[in-house]
């Protein structure tokens, strides 16, 4: 049977891929598949995410319900699907946002430092002292409680780490030659900021990227949890498990188990392939046994 | 005289997995043979990669995976060292084997002051008390020329400077009466006057005495200097041992005659010729043949075909070549 | 860094609550009782002058009124303090432990199935939610397996709280030698103590394991190997040299701590600091929000300094 050249390389490369991360692998195929539940769930779900069903409360799961049926008389099962809407709809847009504050000022605090820099520092040190969720929190709970909300304040927390990773990569190739040359042939400072700096130091920040996506989840479902972000009806994860907890002492688990679940696994796979990103660009933890 | 150390046929090996997962070897010693008599220094010299250090590494067995050592017999005093189990290994090291690194002050523990590092390292090896331990240990400072030795004794490793760190580090080695003592790159970021010293205290501790010195090094000049014998090296191979006066002064192999010509300053003057410009050997495909052929001078069609079996002795010299 | 933190939060009350007036005036007030509630909570000076009266008040430990009760913030935190640590502090202790010797482990197994597996479970114990965890433990051990207490507080309805002297449970019990009331406040700890130990365990464990993998690959740790020193002293050079990073690093974790613990007081119905906390920010009472956060972030620098003061005491390196 003759095999297509180019299905041979495809193949070697994944096997290249894996034998280098498998972390990587198995993580971006957890974020792909979220993805897809977020595309396809309006496909594959058998009720509306919000369709009320008579006679359907509390139903644990069976054959109908996947997943049971909650207080309201809606569908779990549904519901968690459409939660993968949602969980995308935070850790991109939050994910640009930090990319788009914490780069650039990663990239001047390093290039200048100065009063930049300096504000840049404080802000990290007070990030240390102080439980991000509790600052998100405060500050989605003071502004209202809306999607937008939640990524911009989550994207704004998370910034200056970018901003730390990029700042410290660009000090390290500031006094360069090749920086120098840049310099001495006459570049304008964003030429030079944009174009020569920031390609070498952005492997830093994009290895960052998933994880920080993983974290943006996890503080988005404790918002909703404990009653600051996306609320019910709206069938994000952590509000579903809100509306979970109050049945979990008698018994129906199944409302707060399966979100939590499903957040488990699209976290998970933000983790691992985070970790395994790192894997591939840090030399240090690479040991090819 | 008795012979301290006999490495016959080393061969070093480090197995990896390539992108495709096929199983590939770098083969980084390819026969290996040292000899080292009592009372007398040896040289090991040779460009980077070319396995000096691993030579160490293996003749101590603390070659760490994917490394590891397929063939050779190491025989140290008679006792074969490749064979011996690891419990009875690490009993020599430290202790028949002393060990001098290229880096002192950042193989020190820097967690424990210096005294008590060295009172350690006795009471790994013997039956001894604290006190006599600490004792020994102040001795043992005076020989090797650090200055006020008490007071030494509480210092911290990073407290010091890299000549005395090195000289705490050679004490660590003497402190157990070690038959061979080996030294890889002793000297490295060192002052020239701190660098002689160091060497001279080498030399003083084993002239005269049972004991036996390895010396690795890829300066040729510390070589003519202070050892006795000198073992040179390519691409995990002795190409040429024996006498410095004689390897030095009329080299045998292509290679050895190509590095003193590096080295030497007045190359025109002497006529030698040194290497043309090429890359190193890729370990993970070495020629079938002689390993230096694709860079000899002196190459000829058996030097691709066949590698220079035994070293061929003509005196006190051994050489690997076919034209030696 | 101490003043960035106080004007920080300082900022952050005055953003992280709605406007305060508005709360306390009700619905029915109107412009005037309003601007009378305005000045007297000082909302009408200048934002500088705010912040020396606030920083003022901070020395003295005043933190005002909390709207909701009526009294005095720093009195509501005092009792409420001690709950959370009665929680944090055993969970600490264990999760930190667990997770240091599990990571350090790892590092000597590099490779393992060991390794694997507790990276991994280190890998998912970072990805599982707090509050999520906590409910599924309840329903497992609790609904279904009715081994451990009810959710409720520290202790069961049925036992008399003791004198509060410390004003911990466990500890007043013990004191006042009511062993039943022990016994009960130890069995409402097992499972949230549990729980918190293993959120803190996952992120330890995580980087001890590479703390401990660039120590085992250091030139000290080779040379000993070569020095033919005793496995088992190499095992102590390299657990002695891993201490003082894994021990930083657990002060950084100790402050994200504090907001798991406070989502399992909510769960938990603990009573504790976090959960009032929580409480305030929601019900955006001006005042206790205040004393919430300044006291989180005054208890992450006495963190901090403690680990600095302890990495200086095992580190002869920082020493000079």
């Amino acid at each position: 049977m003759a095999v297509a050249i180019s299905d041979i390389r495809a193949g070697d490369r994944l096997a290249r891929l894996w034998r280098r991360s498998s972390s990587f692998v198995v993580g971006s195929t957890l974020v792909a598949l979220l993805v897809l539940t977020a595309l396809l769930c309006g496909v594959v779900s058998p009720y509306g995410a919000t369709e009320v069903l008579p006679n359907a409360i509390l139903q644990p799961p069976s054959a109908a319900h996947w997943f049971g049926t909650d207080g309201n008389g809606m569908d779990v099962f549904t519901r968690v699907l459409y939660g993968a809407r949602y969980a995308i709809a935070i850790a991109l847009p939050s994910a640009f946002v930090m990319v788009a504050v914490g780069v650039p000022l990663g990239l001047i605090a390093g290039y200048y430092g100065g009063v930049v820099d300096e504000v840049l520092t404080r802000m990290l040190d007070v990030l240390r002292a102080f439980p991000s969720i509790i600052l998100a929190l405060a500050v989605v709970s003071a502004t209202g409680q809306s999607l937008v909300n939640v990524v911009v304040v989550i994207g704004l927390i998370d910034a200056p780490i970018f901003a730390r990773v990029v700042r410290s990569e660009v000090i390290s190739i500031r006094r360069s030659d090749f920086v120098a040359s840049a310099v001495v042939t006459g570049n304008p400072t964003w030429r030079i900021l944009f174009v020569h700096l920031l390609p070498n130091t952005i492997k830093g920040a994009a290895a960052l990227l998933p994880l920080r996506m993983a974290w943006a989840l996890r503080v988005s479902a404790t918002l909703a949890f404990v009653g600051v972000g996306i609320q019910a009806p709206e069938p994000e994860w952590g509000a579903l498990i809100r509306q979970g907890a109050e049945y979990i002492i008698s018994g129906q688990h199944w409302v707060a188990m399966f979100p939590g679940i499903a957040l488990v696994i699209a976290v998970f796979g933000f983790n691992l392939m985070g970790d395994g990103l790192q894997e591939l660009t840090d030399p240090r933890l690479d040991v090819r046994k | 005289m008795t012979e301290i150390l006999r490495v016959r046929g080393l061969r070093t090996h480090f197995v990896s997995r390539n992108a495709v997962n096929e199983i590939r070897t770098a083969r980084a010693l390819n026969g290996v043979d040292l000899t080292l008599p009592a009372g007398r220094i040896l040289g090991i010299v040779g460009e980077t990669g070319a396995g000096k250090s691993l030579t160490v590494q293996t003749i101590l067995g603390t070659l760490k995976p994917p490394a590891e050592r397929v063939a050779g017999e190491i025989e140290l005093m008679g006792q074969r060292l490749d064979t011996m189990p690891e419990a009875e290994l690490n009993r020599h090291r430290g202790a028949t084997i002393g060990l001098v690194v290229q880096s002192p002050v950042t193989s020190l523990d820097p967690r424990v002051r210096v005294g008590d590092q060295l009172v350690r390292l006795q009471r790994a090896h013997r039956d001894i008390s604290r006190a006599d331990a600490r004792d020994r240990a102040v001795d043992m400072l005076k020989r090797v020329g650090v200055p006020s030795p008490q007071d030494r004794m509480k210092a911290w490793p990073h407290e010091l400077s890299g000549g005395m760190a090195q000289r705490v580090v050679i004490a660590m080695a003497l402190i157990n009466d070690p038959v061979l003592l080996i030294a890889d790159e002793p000297t490295t970021g060192l002052d020239v006057t701190v660098q002689a010293q160091i060497l001279d205290l080498i030399r003083d501790l084993v002239k005269g005495t049972d004991r036996g010195a390895i010396i690795v090094t890829h300066d040729l000049g510390v070589v003519a200097q202070y050892c006795e014998h000198v073992a040179v090296m390519y691409s995990g191979v002795v190409v040429e041992q024996g006498p410095v006066g004689e390897v030095f002064v009329s080299p045998r192999h292509p290679y050895t005659a190509a590095l003193l010509a590096a080295a030497d300053l007045d190359a025109a003057a002497t006529g030698r010729r040194a290497l043309p410009p090429s890359t190193p050997p890729n370990l993970y495909d070495l020629p079938s043949g002689c390993l230096f052929a694709p860079r000899c001078p002196r190459v000829q069609p058996v030097c691709a075909t066949e590698p220079p079996a035994r070293p061929s002795p003509s005196g006190a010299v051994e050489t690997r070549c076919h034209f030696a | 860094m101490l003043l960035g933190v106080v004007l920080v939060t300082f900022l952050l009350i005055r953003i992280g609550t709605r406007d305060a007036s508005l709360m306390l005036a009700g619905p029915f007030a109107d412009a005037a009782m309003l601007e009378r509630i305005r000045s007297n909570l000082g909302l009408d000076r200048p934002l500088y002058e705010q912040f020396f009266i606030y920083v003022g008040h901070l020395v003295q430990g005043d933190f005002g009124l909390s709207w909701i009760s009526g009294r005095p913030v720093i009195d509501e935190i005092r009792p409420r303090l001690v709950a959370t640590m009665e929680l944090l502090l055993p969970a600490f202790a264990i999760g930190g432990f667990a997770g240091a010797s599990l990571g350090i482990a790892s590092a000597f197994r590099y490779g393992s199935r060991f390794d694997h597996t507790s990276r991994f479970l280190s890998l998912l114990g970072f990805s599982v939610p707090t509050y999520w965890i906590g409910l599924m433990a309840i329903f497992l051990f609790y609904s279904v397996f009715g081994i451990a207490a009810a959710p409720m507080g520290r202790i069961g309805m049925a036992s008399f709280p003791p004198m509060p002297v410390t004003g911990s449970v466990l500890i007043d019990g013990a004191l006042a030698g009511d062993w039943d009331v022990v016994i009960d406040a130890l069995h409402h700890l097992a499972l949230p103590v549990a729980i918190l130990a293993v959120i803190i365990a996952a992120p330890i464990l995580k980087h001890s394991r590479v703390i401990a993998l660039d120590v085992i690959n250091s030139d000290y740790v080779s040379y000993a190997r070569s020095c033919g020193l005793p496995p088992r002293i190499v095992r102590q050079i390299v657990v002695r040299n891993s201490l003082a990073p894994i021990l930083t690093l657990a002060g950084s974790e100790l402050t994200g701590t504090l907001a798991a613990v406070s989502l399992l007081e909510l769960i938990f119905a603990w009573g504790g600091f976090g959960q009032w906390g929580l409480n305030a920010i929601l019900s955006g009472d001006f005042a206790a929000v205040q004393g919430y956060v300044a006291v989180i972030a005054l208890f992450s620098i006495g963190v901090f300094l403690v680990i600095d003061l302890l990495v200086l005491w095992l580190e002869p390196r920082t020493r000079s």
